[in-house]
Parts: C-alpha cells; sequence; structure tokens
C-alpha cells in the first residue's frame, strides 16, 4: 500500500535521480555500492565465463566422461534431497502437530550439525563404516567398501537434514491452525485431513524447501570428496581439473554448468514459488490453542522416528568426539588430548578461520544492513540490479565462486590470490544473501512511518538509520553475525581454491586430514570448529546481552 | 418440560495457573440465538471452543441433545461453527469450501450438489462456485463460512464474533440476513461478541460474562433495563450508577435524597442505582413527585435527534443525560436532575469494592 502510494509520488527514474541528488552521501554510497559489486560480483563472474574457448564448451558439453559427472551430479542431489526432505518433514510435524514427550531434547539435537563442519556427515561416515570404520569393521568384521553414490546419499542425508527440517518446520508454523480446527469442526480427521488440509498447504512451502535443499546439496564439495570414492560430482571434477590436471578452462567450464542448474532452482522458487504460497492468506495464529490432529498410534510412530534420527545425529557427534580423544578408537580407547593439541591448539588454522570467520561475519552484516536500507527505504535507479546482485550468491556453488575469484584477482592491480583477502572476500561473497535477508526481513518489521518521523523532526538519512533504525535491528544483526560466523566457520566448497599453504583453514584442514588418513587429528579439529564456535556464541551473547536463541535460528 | 438443545453444567477451566473459566452453568432452548457477551478475556471463545470440542473443560459436563460429549472428539460433534477469521481453506475454491464436510462424510455428488447449491442460494453466492477465497471480498468470505456452517445441517451453530472483520455498514445488513436464516431454519445458535448493540438486536438470550463468571442470563430488555450487576449496567449502553444506602423496607437514599424501590432492602447496607440518561428530565425547578438532585451543567453535546448533558451534582459525581427532541435553546448553568422512582433500578451490590 505505502510502496504503491510513495511510488506514485515519484514515478520515473528522472523522479528518482532528482530526489537522490538532494541528498549526496546517498548518492555516493549508491555509487559505492554498484562500484563494489561491480569489482567483486559482476566482473569475476563474466571473467569465469571467458575463461574457457570455445573448444573447451565443445569438449565439455560432447565428452561422455563430462556428461557422466554431470548426471552424477544429478542423481545423487536428487535422492539425497528427497531423503531429506522426507525426514525434514516427518521430524517436524512430530514437532508441530502432537504433544509427543522429548520435544526440546530432539529439536536441539535436530540443529545439531548445523554447528558443525558440513563433513562432519562424512567424516563420521568414514569412521563407521568405511574400509576401516568401527562399525563395519571392528563390529561386524566386514571387509566391504561404501563409498560411492550409497555413502554419498547416506552422508548427504545426514548433512543436510536440518536444513530440511528448519526450513520445513517453518512452513508448518506458518499454515493458521484455525484452518485445521476448521476441517475437524467439519467432521475431518486423521489422514483425511492431512492429506486435504495440513499436506495441501504445506505443499508450496514444501517445495520451497526441496529447491534450497537441491541447491546446497548440488554444490556440496566435502561429501563428495570424502566418500565418494569414484563417483564424482560436477563440484569435485571440477576441482581435480584444476588441482590434478591444471586444466584451469575445463574447470571453469564444469564450475559453470553446476551453476545451470542452481540457477534454475533459484529462480523457480524466487519467481514462481513465493508468488503461489498460501501463508500468506491465512489468519493470525491462535495462542495457546495446539492441534492435536495425530492419533496416539501415529504420534508413537513419529516419536520412535525422531529418537531414532536424534540417536544418529548423536552417534555421529559422538563418534567424531571419541575419535579426537582416544588414541586409537576400535584399538585402543586411552584417553588423550594429543590429536586435540596437534588439530587445534597448536595449529595455526583455527586462528585463521576464526580471524576470516569474524571479519566476514562483521563485513556481511553491516553491508547488509546498509543495501537493506537502500533497497528497501529508498528509491533510486538500479535499486532492483541492486536486490537482485544481493541475493545472487545464494544460488552459486561455493566452488564456482572461489574459482571465479581466483580467475579474477590472479593478476592486475588486484592480486588477492593466496593472501587472507580473497578467502575473507569468498566468504563475504557467500554469506552477503544471509545478511541482507536478515536485515531485509527486520527493516520490513518496522513501520517506514518511524523512520518518516525522524526525518520530519529534522534527522537526515543517516541520522535516522543511526539512531532509529540500528537500535531497533540489533536482535536480527546479533542473528545474521552469529549465522554468518557459523557458516563461514564450516565452510568448505568456497574456500578450497582460495586457501594457500601460509594461509589454511581448519575446515579445509579436516578435509585434507581425512583424505590422508589422521582421522583423529581430522575429528580433534571439528571438535575444535565445533568448541569455538560455542565460545564465540557466548561471547556474542554476553556482549550484546540479548535473547538470541541460536536452537531458534 | 423446555427441550434443551445444549446443557453447561458446572463447567471449570484452567489455563496453567489462570482461572478462565469459574463454575459456569446455563441452559439453551432449541431454536434459539444466545448471545455471549462480555469484554475481551472474559471467557466467552473458550467456552464456545469447549462445545465445539477444541479444548476439555477441566470440571462439568457439556450435554448437546443430552448426551454428554466430553468423550466425543471434534470431529465427531455436530457443532459447525464459524470462525472470526472465517478459516476459508485457501487452496479450494467455494464449492469445495463448503462441500468439504459432507464429502468428509462420503455424500454422494447428487445430494452433495443440491444441499451445496441450496446453502449457496441461501446466503445469496450463486454463481461464484470456481472463486478462490483470496478473489472474494471480506464479506463474501463470510458469507462462504457461513455457507459451509449451514450445509452441515448442525444441531448447534457456533459464531465466533463473524462481523467483527467487516466495516460497520455491511456489519448491519448482514446481522438482519444471519438473525433471518436463523429462524427460518429454526436453528439453535450460540454467537459471541463483545459488540453490545450486535446482542441487543439479534439475540432471544444474552449471557453477561466477565472474568469467566457469569453475571446474568437473560433477554436483552432485561439485561438493559433490569441489570443484576453494577458491571451489567455499565457494560450494555449508558448508565448512570449511584452508591446508595439502604434506609427501611422500600426506601434508599443518594446525597439525603429519598428514591423508594419495589424491592426490599435492608436499612445500612449499600446498594447501587442504575438510571439510564434518558430516563431522566432536566429543569430549572424542581419537580413534584420525582426525585431531584440539585446539579451543575459543565458540558453539553448536541448529537441531531439528542442533546446530551454532563452535569455534576453536590458530591462531585457525574451524571449523564439525553434529553430527546431538544429544540434549538440550550440549558446551562444550575439545573435539577428528575426521575420517577421506578425508573431507578436497584442493583443488590456495593459499589464501594
Amino acid at each position: 500500500m505505502t510502496e504503491k502510494e510513495t511510488g506514485r509520488e515519484h514515478t520515473g527514474i528522472a523522479a528518482e535521480m532528482k530526489v537522490l541528488l538532494r541528498e549526496p552521501p546517498l548518492f555516493l554510497s549508491i555509487a559505492a555500492v554498484f562500484l563494489l559489486f561491480a569489482v567483486f560480483i559482476i566482473y569475476p563472474f563474466v571473467k569465469i565465463l571467458l575463461v574457457p574457448s570455445a573448444d573447451d564448451w565443445v569438449r565439455a558439453i560432447t565428452g561422455k566422461e563430462y556428461l557422466i559427472v554431470f548426471a552424477h551430479t544429478l542423481f545423487s542431489s536428487l535422492i539425497a534431497t528427497t531423503t531429506a526432505i522426507v525426514f525434514g518433514f516427518l521430524f517436524a510435524y512430530g514437532i508441530n502437530y502432537t504433544h509427543m514427550p522429548c520435544k526440546r531434547f530432539f529439536q536441539v539435537v535436530a540443529l545439531l550439525p548445523t554447528m558443525a563442519p558440513s563433513v562432519v556427515s562424512g567424516l563420521a561416515f568414514i569412521m563407521l563404516f568405511g574400509r576401516r570404520g568401527f562399525v563395519t569393521w571392528n563390529l561386524l568384521h566386514l571387509h566391504v567398501d561404501l563409498y560411492g553414490p550409497f555413502g554419498l546419499w547416506v552422508a548427504q542425508t545426514i548433512a543436510f537434514f536440518p536444513l530440511a527440517y528448519i526450513t520445513i518446520s517453518g512452513v508448518l508454523k506458518s499454515i493458521s491452525p484455525n484452518l485445521e480446527l476448521a476441517a475437524q469442526n467439519l467432521g475431518a480427521r486423521g489422514w483425511y485431513l492431512f492429506r486435504t488440509v495440513t499436506l495441501r498447504l504445506a505443499t508450496p512451502g514444501l517445495a520451497s524447501a526441496f529447491l534450497l535443499v537441491a541447491i546446497n546439496s548440488l554444490a556440496d564439495f566435502g561429501n563428495p570428496m570424502l566418500v565418494g570414492g569414484n563417483y564424482h560430482v560436477l563440484a569435485t571434477e571440477a576441482y581435480a581439473q584444476v588441482t590434478g590436471a591444471w586444466d584451469m578452462p575445463m574447470g571453469a567450464t564444469l564450475s559453470v554448468f553446476l551453476v545451470i542448474p542452481t540457477l534454475i532452482v533459484f529462480f523457480i522458487q524466487r519467481y514462481y514459488l513465493e508468488k503461489n504460497s498460501y501463508v500468506t492468506v491465512t489468519g493470525k495464529p491462535v495462542s495457546g490453542l495446539i492441534r492435536v490432529t495425530a492419533s496416539p498410534l501415529v504420534t508413537r510412530l513419529l516419536w520412535c522416528f525422531c529418537m531414532l534420527v536424534s540417536l544418529v545425529i548423536l552417534m555421529i557427534i559422538g563418534v567424531v568426539f571419541l575419535f579426537a580423544f582416544t588414541v586409537a578408537f576400535g584399538a585402543d580407547y586411552t584417553f588423550t588430548l594429543q590429536y586435540f593439541r596437534e588439530g587445534v591448539i597448536q595449529s595455526k588454522v583455527m586462528l585463521h578461520s576464526w580471524v576470516a570467520s569474524m571479519s566476514t561475519a562483521a563485513i556481511t552484516t553491516v553491508l547488509g544492513i546498509a543495501l537493506a536500507f537502500l533497497t528497501i527505504r529508498k528509491k533510486f535507479p538500479g535499486r532492483t540490479v541492486m536486490d537482485f546482485l544481493a541475493m545472487l550468491p545464494v544460488s552459486l556453488p561455493g566452488t564456482f565462486i572461489g574459482l571465479a575469484l581466483i580467475l579474477a584477482f590472479n593478476d592486475g592491480p588486484l592480486e588477492l590470490t593466496g593472501t587472507l583477502g580473497i578467502i575473507i572476500l569468498g566468504m563475504a561473497l557467500r554469506q552477503l544473501p544471509v545478511g541482507y535477508r536478515q536485515a531485509v526481513a527486520g527493516l520490513k518489521q518496522i513501520e517506514a512511518s518511524l523512520e518518516q518521523a525522524s526525518t520530519n523532526l529534522g534527522a537526515n538519512s543517516f541520522a535516522t538509520f543511526r539512531r532509529i533504525v540500528l537500535p531497533m535491528l540489533k536482535n536480527s544483526l546479533s542473528v545474521s553475525f552469529v549465522y554468518a560466523f557459523m557458516r563461514s566457520m564450516n565452510t568448505l566448497s568456497t574456500v578450497i581454491f582460495l586457501v594457500s599453504p601460509e594461509w589454511n583453514l581448519a575446515s579445509i584442514n579436516i578435509m585434507s586430514l581425512a583424505n590422508q588418513g589422521f582421522l583423529p587429528t581430522a575429528s580433534a579439529t571439528a571438535v575444535g570448529i565445533m568448541l569455538v564456535i560455542y565460545i564465540t556464541f557466548g561471547i556474542v551473547k554476553l556482549i550484546f546481552r540479548d535473547k538470541i536463541n541460536i536452537f531458534d535460528l | 418440560m423446555t427441550e434443551y438443545v445444549l446443557e453447561l453444567k458446572n463447567i471449570n477451566k484452567y489455563f496453567g495457573k489462570n482461572h478462565v473459566i469459574k463454575n459456569v452453568s446455563m441452559n439453551f432452548k432449541k431454536g434459539d440465538f444466545v448471545t455471549f457477551l462480555g469484554p475481551s478475556g472474559c471467557g466467552k471463545t473458550t467456552i464456545l471452543r469447549m462445545i465445539a470440542g477444541f479444548y476439555e473443560p477441566d470440571d462439568g459436563e457439556i450435554l448437546l441433545n443430552k448426551r454428554n460429549i466430553e468423550r466425543v472428539p471434534p470431529y465427531a460433534r455436530n457443532a459447525a461453527m464459524v470462525f472470526q477469521e472465517y478459516a476459508l481453506f485457501p487452496h479450494m475454491n467455494v464449492y469445495e469450501n463448503v462441500s468439504y464436510g459432507l464429502s468428509v462424510k462420503g455424500m454422494g455428488k447428487a445430494e452433495m450438489d443440491e444441499k451445496v447449491k441450496k446453502a449457496l442460494t441461501l446466503m445469496q453466492l450463486q454463481g461464484m462456485e470456481a472463486r478462490y477465497p483470496n478473489q472474494m471480498s471480506g464479506g463474501q468470505q463470510q458469507r462462504v463460512a457461513v455457507a459451509r456452517a449451514l450445509v452441515m445441517d448442525p444441531e448447534i451453530l457456533l459464531l465466533d464474533e463473524p462481523l467483527s472483520n467487516l466495516d460497520a455498514k455491511l456489519r448491519e445488513s448482514v446481522r438482519v440476513e444471519l438473525r433471518d436464516i436463523q429462524r427460518q431454519m429454526n436453528l439453535s445458535t450460540i454467537y459471541v461478541t463483545h459488540d453490545q448493540s450486535e446482542a441487543l438486536s439479534m439475540s432471544d438470550c444474552i449471557v453477561v460474562l466477565k472474568d469467566g463468571v457469569v453475571h446474568q442470563v437473560g433477554t436483552p430488555q432485561e439485561i438493559y433495563f433490569e441489570p443484576k450487576t453494577a458491571f451489567v449496567a455499565d457494560f450494555i449502553g449508558t448508565t448512570n450508577l449511584l452508591a446508595v444506602k439502604g434506609v427501611n423496607a422500600h426506601e434508599v437514599r443518594y446525597e439525603g435524597v429519598s428514591i423508594k424501590t419495589d424491592k426490599t432492602v435492608q436499612a445500612g447496607k449499600d446498594y447501587a442505582i442504575s438510571i439510564r440518561p434518558e430516563c431522566i428530565g432536566l429543569s430549572e425547578k424542581p419537580v413534584n413527585g420525582k426525585v431531584n438532585v440539585k446539579t451543575n451543567i459543565f458540558n453539553k453535546m448536541f448529537l441531531g435527534e439528542k442533546v446530551r448533558y454532563f452535569v455534576h451534582d453536590a458530591a462531585g459525581k457525574e451524571w449523564i443525560i439525553d434529553v430527546f427532541d431538544p429544540g434549538k435553546k440550550l440549558l446551562s448553568g444550575e439545573v435539577y436532575v428528575h426521575f420517577p422512582d421506578a425508573k431507578a433500578w436497584l442493583i443488590e451490590e456495593s459499589l464501594t469494592v
């Protein structure tokens, strides 16, 4: 409504420019943002498209081995996404639609993996079910090789379950309980009620969640690297081409290929599903009214399922701890701090990771809020372009971003390859959409009239921003800070091309240590990352003294 | 013996430590339009939800057509409800919404078509079968919600503030329509509202609630003219409440002025008197045969059909007096308010808490 009204006042680029020129600082900051975007987003992505020659494109499209890799990527991502979504749905349904016991426990456990490096599920898979895995070798004495599509499927399902659960839980929460009460009032129950109302209303949200998980599993690098074996996917194949065959153009080509499905998915989600969602039509939820539509039997089955999933997650985290703190788990169970010392205390990588992630969190939080303030509250030519560019990296695979950056900043005036700067740049690009989206959501909750009141009382845009908007956004800012920090500590695919012997990172170290067979040290490093994240959360909480609950993210 | 469609017996409900419904008992006659009236948080919606089965009473019995429905789940009670926000299924069109309850029952297509058509005609929604809720106005959505409930032939129809999302004009016309349909179908109805004019204009019977306690059950006229508690007197319409003391069997005293009453009172005990603004006259001199109180006009509002005067008496108590057909000349300064003893309604309750 207000959007339309203000839109009617100043229509056309000329009118918008006029308003803009009245406030030079605003004009300058918009220009600065566009310059930043041009150099750090548009330029690298154009560059990576120009690196492969026509010949490379033809080779990639006609080469049978690359088509197989392409098919592998789609297939493995499709099945892992499907199982993650099904598990996530059952879990979320149990939490939101039943009175089952141990709910709080389930909720906390389901989110634990988001605080651990993404390769932890792959790492745990190796340690439990690998060639010398604790379950397969020590307990069952089997000589099996589960590496390949099956192992990848299991590892990715577990790795992406939390994301599926969080997203679907949000979808189910947004369905007005009134609708289900109305259906019950009209005589519907059980499976019929679920099928005709709950499931139908959740479908657009479920599709959206499916695509979100699909983007992430398509781009996943760590799990295919660790447990994929000879089953190559685009992300790992691009890496192999660059680091193994020194074929930079082919690496670039394959990375671009990986972008195609993720971009398609991104556009479907952004421009189709969001417009076809029912959840906005429904009324406000009724407080104190918990919808119980599941029968006791179904509740019991869901409880068993949630318990099983929780135990698997605890087993994964548990086995990482056990490997980290015993001399040789499976053979010698003596407690030791040796690996922890090697992987965490004596290793510089943890410090590097922390510095890079902290910088990233600070940059993306500040930039995110500044961008959101501009795109939501200000009218200027190119507003939608700015919004698009700020959200674009969310759909881009980390390997693509990393490769684009080293190609773009390998030489010339901005030679960043091999520095801490390029690592932070990569992480910041990856996390920018998160910070931006958080800030947009926060800003939309603040009535524009508050800012208009401030302007009316004589404050300019910047004074208004600093004294009115910023204090009101404190909570959503600390959430996006913490989240960007956590994701950057754990990221692997974005930084795999960006690290150098001088500037290595803890998450990369886990993977290389695991690949070389140093499982205890890899586990200790993973434990170290989790501890660093927890301690940092604690510090942020103390500083901001607010009620951020990482389990409610 | 009267046929009761619904009986509530000593209902109690707690939300945690909050005692939200306190010992509520009442009976509903078949075909009556009963309104639960009270400020927000008085428990009216909670009682409605207990009848629908969305909450369980912690104590007491609910009988629907003589059948105890304590163990009957919501989907098996034939008590169709119209929700405050309508709760139309956004993914279904009008036909699918209205036929939902019938198709749950497994009714045949032909019979279902006929029933839906009848309900839609009744609600003047013919030709809108294929529309989706988001393509309709608030008023139309509201009609669909009513049609969806009517089509179920409910034993009792529950309406939870169904008009609160409509604008004032629409509200008035829908009010009349709803009441017409309810009469035609002889449908036992419970209507929840916090709007007293809705309650007064539509109901056969009004239940006034506050803090989970039933203050009064009665016809609109009883509620308005013979309030049992000071709260009812004050909540319904505008009134003047006077703190009085019993003098002898049929007389109370307010600031030295004697008021006679039909009721029996005890000497020395505190009571309250309620007099409606329209029952009071103003004059420059005391009027013989009426109760007279000397006051001072401090504000007045010309409202067209009447003038509303605000006056203070010697004790500093503010009175509101409505003078109808006022003419051009307005009173000012010192005046006497006067009313016949019969217009002073005695409430057996002390105003000083």
